[in-house]
């Protein structure tokens, strides 16, 4: 396969780290992607929150080619990234298993990723998009209170 | 095959509403190009609307107005009418029906002969011979057209009026010719005026209102002769008195025309007497619809079931839905008396001891109003006077829609909060839903876009898809924006989107075929796509069928269920241990003291559910949380058995009737983390004080006098309120903790997914799950009980997991490399 110039293939993890139709949020130079492994085969990898509330997408339910982000239930397609209508849709990254099962991204080389943390920021800010949106708590997130 | 294109005969006897509907509907299915369609009609006109009639005759309509299809209509449409001829016989072996004209042959046949006036056995009725049946001059029956405009003739000359029959027909016509300038008198046998649809109450009432028009009513009276020679002088009455009168109309009830299909050899009973599918009985050619037909033993003489039946017709006899089927009808009417309001439907009273009635009476202003309700459906309405509730009352009765809790709203509109403004009022800013910030403006959009499906707009504009609360006024919204051009949604029943079955039909399929995993379903059910929002609805199905033997694929969970904690709004986890029946001790106080100080948890938080919240704790640090904490975990993040409130009881309680506290820890332990469509919490009190608020639960238990436990289901305190229902009252704590789990195990194999107790109980009715659960109706009891046994004997605390993780990096938010 042959990458554009301003792009860098890169091996981020191995197939074997990712259940079937789950995800797992790797750490490629510095940056957070979130990576899912598709039942059908293949791969797939995405910005790591959710564009709405911040919501940890690796941790989402997947289906097909579709995403849903755990915290209220916002839904993304794997393959373009567009989410419902009016709604903000997500990054999504080229990516690849190889023969040996090697996950392959192809990223932008001008760094553009978010920028990583080991552990789950509590306190981080949220995207550009949270600002704006409205409180939600859709009932098949099954989000609600604890107890 | 007839005519020289090919197209098959359809021969309608009858030109009335019943034949003309039948014919318009086969029509609209295409059935002008399967058919040569020939109408046979005894009134020389095209068909008009017999509804209106006593507007003819009160002056309110003219007659012209009612008519539905002018000549014009059959030509247009390739229809032969055959107008003012008579089909007098016919053969159905060699399938032609005989009129005066000649014989026509038929490969279908629809018989929608109607119905007559019924004249009673009164003496000197007729004029001549009765088998004529030509009555008397200034005798009428009122059914036609023709019969319409003699009465109106004859009310020019003559005075006063005589109307037999109180029923709403009568009362039509007595006001009709009221308004004509007659006096009018209604002899009435029954001791209430429209007897077969009022009670005692709204039929006095309506009395009341009839009479202070002018109207004169004779209850309880039966009509013996006819006096006068060449013209109608008075009316005798049995008990031997007299009524003076120059006319007198005959409106009591229609008897179906039966006899040509009797002569025919048709089976013919009371009507001639068809099946679900509208064919008559053993004929695979003749179909009969209309008044003259007798479906299930009832005759109808409303124009709603015409249509109905004329539509199933259609559906068969043009094979556009060749598994219609006719069930019967509701029967709702509107009493057409200008100065008096009144709707009827269903039943006038209760039959049932069970029954609910809700009735409203201020005799003052002539309103009457009731509302009878059967297991929590509307099964019979009067509204008179006052018909603010009519199309919510209508719609409630034809569709067996949920009902308000509280039971007056049947009959007002209430003051209060938005719900219960009328959803036309609503501004269109009005925020209907208030977790997505949905506006009425924007649902209304949204239908207008062309989205005619509750479920379609539902997903669409995310209203009603928070906590739900506000489902019930979207729906409205919906329905009003449609303007009742609402699509039936085939998927509203389905217990996924994404595979065409309810849960029953789900469950028998996936144990026929062996299926035991969740993509195992999406392969052979819904042609291999994958439905991720789906998934956890079919893993708990799959669980509950399978128990020990569901292949668990760990995608298919809820992050929740993945990882054995609530994700919260940062992606950290609540971690909430068990504490049965909230008793806890100084040892396991201390042990989560321990914790929070060495993972430094940014939030302690005593729950609602009497047990201890830690929250903010990371993912990568459960299992090690769990396994210092020493504590099984309490299920605070599963659709699942969650917690059992309780309150002191009988042990320090000076109040207390009943050990709440041992039996809530033995209901816990037992049931712990059971897999449930929604959330379970349960409650035991100690006595009626309901301090543990069991009343509300899903499951609750209340002590009473005599050591013996009520036991109430379906309760809520969340985003919905509700008392819960008393299911029984049991004798034992044994009994208590089985019948918890009988219950439960009713409710997870008959309740959707995420349909709490609340919402359930509602649909199955209270009778319903007593019948099931308690007396055990349907000897189902047993298998009920060891099927609770083995999903209890299955469980496995999931924290133990910290030993061991079950998929790769299954506690790692992020996979080191």
């Amino acid at each position: 396969m042959s990458v554009p110039s301003g792009e860098v293939e890169r091996t981020v993890g191995h197939i074997s780290t990712i259940p079937i139709d789950e995800g797992r949020m790797l750490r490629v130079d510095g940056h957070l992607v979130a990576v899912f492994h598709l039942r059908g085969g293949g791969v797939r990898a995405t910005q790591p929150w959710c564009p709405h509330r911040r919501g940890p997408l690796a941790d989402g339910l997947v289906g097909g080619t579709t995403l849903v982000c755990p915290l209220h239930a916002r839904t993304f397609s794997l393959d373009g990234g567009e989410a419902g209508p009016g709604e903000v849709g997500i990054r999504i990254y080229r990516a690849r298993v190889d023969d040996d099962g090697a996950i392959l991204l192809t990223l932008p080389v001008d760094g553009s990723l978010p920028a990583c943390s080991d552990s789950v920021p509590a306190d981080a800010p949220p995207g550009p998009q949270a600002a704006a949106a409205p409180f939600a708590g859709e009932r098949p997130g099954q989000g609600e209170g604890s107890d | 095959m007839a005519d020289g294109h090919g197209r098959a005969r359809l021969v309608v006897v009858g030109n009335g509403m019943a034949g003309a509907r039948a014919v318009e509907e086969v029509l609209q299915r295409g059935g002008g190009e399967q058919f040569e369609i020939t109408v046979f009609g005894d009134e020389p006109y095209g068909n008009y609307n017999r509804i209106s009639l006593s507007n003819v005759l009160a002056g309110s309509e003219d007659s012209r107005d009612i008519f539905l299809n002018p000549l014009d209509w059959y030509e247009e449409n390739g229809v032969r009418l055959e107008a003012g001829s008579r089909v007098t016989a016919v053969d159905r072996f060699a399938r032609t029906v005989r009129t005066a004209e000649g014989v026509h042959g038929y490969e279908h046949l629809i018989l929608a002969t109607g119905s007559r006036p019924w004249i009673p056995p009164v003496d000197h009725v007729y004029a001549g011979d009765p088998e004529q049946g030509k009555l008397r001059p200034g005798a009428f029956g009122f059914r036609t057209l023709r019969d319409c405009d003699e009465m109106l003739a004859w009310a020019e000359q003559a005075s006063h009026v005589a109307v037999v029959g109180g029923g709403l027909l009568g009362l039509e016509a007595a006001r009709g010719l009221l308004e004509r300038g007659m006096k009018a008198t209604v002899v009435h046998r029954s001791d209430r005026v429209m007897n077969v649809q009022l009670d005692h109450e709204a039929a006095a009432t309506l009395r009341r209102a009839v009479t202070s028009m002018g109207i004169d009513v004779l209850l309880g009276t039966s009509t013996s002769a006819v006096l006068g020679e060449e013209r109608v002088e008075g009316l005798r009455f049995s008990d031997g008195s007299e009524l003076g009168c120059d006319m007198v109309v005959f409106a009591t009830g229609i008897r179906p025309n039966v006899e040509l299909g009797a002569r025919a050899g048709l089976a013919v009973e009371r009507g001639i007497v068809v099946g679900d599918t509208m064919r008559v009985l053993d004929e695979d050619h003749v179909w009969a619809v209309g008044e003259c037909c007798q479906h299930r033993g009832e005759l109808y003489g409303l124009v709603g079931p015409v249509w109905e039946q004329a539509t199933v017709l259609a559906d068969r006899i043009t094979g556009a839905d060749p598994s219609a089927e006719y069930h019967g009808s509701k029967l709702a009417t509107k009493l057409k008396v200008s100065g008096v309001e009144l709707a009827a439907m269903g039943l006038p009273g209760p039959e049932h001891p069970h029954d609910e009635v809700v009735r409203f009476s201020e005799p003052s202003r002539s309103v009457y109003k009731t509302a009878i309700v059967r297991d929590g459906k509307l099964v019979g309405a009067t509204l008179l006077g006052d018909m603010s509730k009519v199309s919510f009352l209508m719609q409630a009765f034809d569709r067996g829609t949920v009902l308000p809790e509280e039971r007056v709203s049947l009959l007002f509109d209430l003051g209060g909060p938005p719900a219960q403004v009328s959803v036309a009022e609503l501004p269109d800013d009005a925020q209907v839903c208030n977790c997505n910030g949905v506006t009425k403006g924007d649902i209304r959009s949204c239908v207008t876009g062309g989205e005619k499906t509750l479920r379609g707009v539902m997903a669409k504009t995310r209203a009603g898809s928070g906590c739900g609360s506000c489902e019930s006024q979207v729906s409205d919204i919906v329905e009003w924006a449609a303007g009742g051009a609402l699509d039936d949604d085939p998927a509203a029943g389905w217990y996924v989107p994404s595979v065409p079955m309810s849960k029953p039909e789900l469950m028998a399929a996936v144990r026929e075929r062996g299926l035991r995993s969740v993509s195992a379903v999406f392969e052979a059910l819904a042609d291999g796509t994958q439905d991720a929002k789906a998934k956890p609805a079919l893993a708990s199905l799959l669980r509950l069928v399978w128990g020990a033997d569901y292949e668990d694929e760990r995608d298919a969970r809820f992050i929740n269920d993945r990882v054995h904690a609530n994700i919260q709004k940062d992606g950290t986890f609540s971690v909430v241990p068990r504490i049965s029946g909230g008793v806890t001790s100084a040892g396991q106080l201390r042990r989560i003291a321990d914790v929070v100080e060495k993972y430094e948890i940014p939030m302690v938080k005593v729950t609602g559910g009497q047990r201890i919240d830690l929250l903010g704790v990371p993912k990568e640090q459960l299992p090690a949380v769990w396994k210092d904490l020493d504590m099984p975990s309490g299920y605070a993040y599963g659709k699942s058995f969650r917690t059992v409130k309780t309150c002191v009881g009988s042990d320090f309680c000076r109040f207390g009737v009943g050990d709440s506290t041992r039996l809530g820890i033995t209901l816990e332990e037992r049931y712990k983390g059971l897999e449930s469509p929604a959330k379970l919490k349960l409650g035991v009190a100690g006595c009626p004080r309901n301090c543990s608020e069991a009343m509300v639960k899903d499951v609750g238990f209340v002590a009473v006098e005599g050591g013996r436990w009520e036991m109430y289901v379906g309760g809520a305190a969340g985003a919905h309120v509700r008392k819960g229902d008393l299911l029984c009252t049991l004798d034992t704590e044994a009994e208590a903790v089985l019948l918890a789990g009988r219950f439960m195990q009713y409710y997870r194999e008959n309740a959707k997914w995420l349909e709490r107790t609340y919402t359930f109980m509602q649909r199955v009715s209270l009778d319903e799950a007593r019948a099931v659960v308690v007396e055990d109706r349907d000897r189902d009891a047993a298998r009920l009980d060891a099927a609770m046994e083995a999903s209890v004997a299955a469980y496995r605390d999931p924290w133990l997991e910290a030993e061991a993780a079950v998929t790769p990096n299954q506690f790692l938010s992020v996979v080191k490399q």
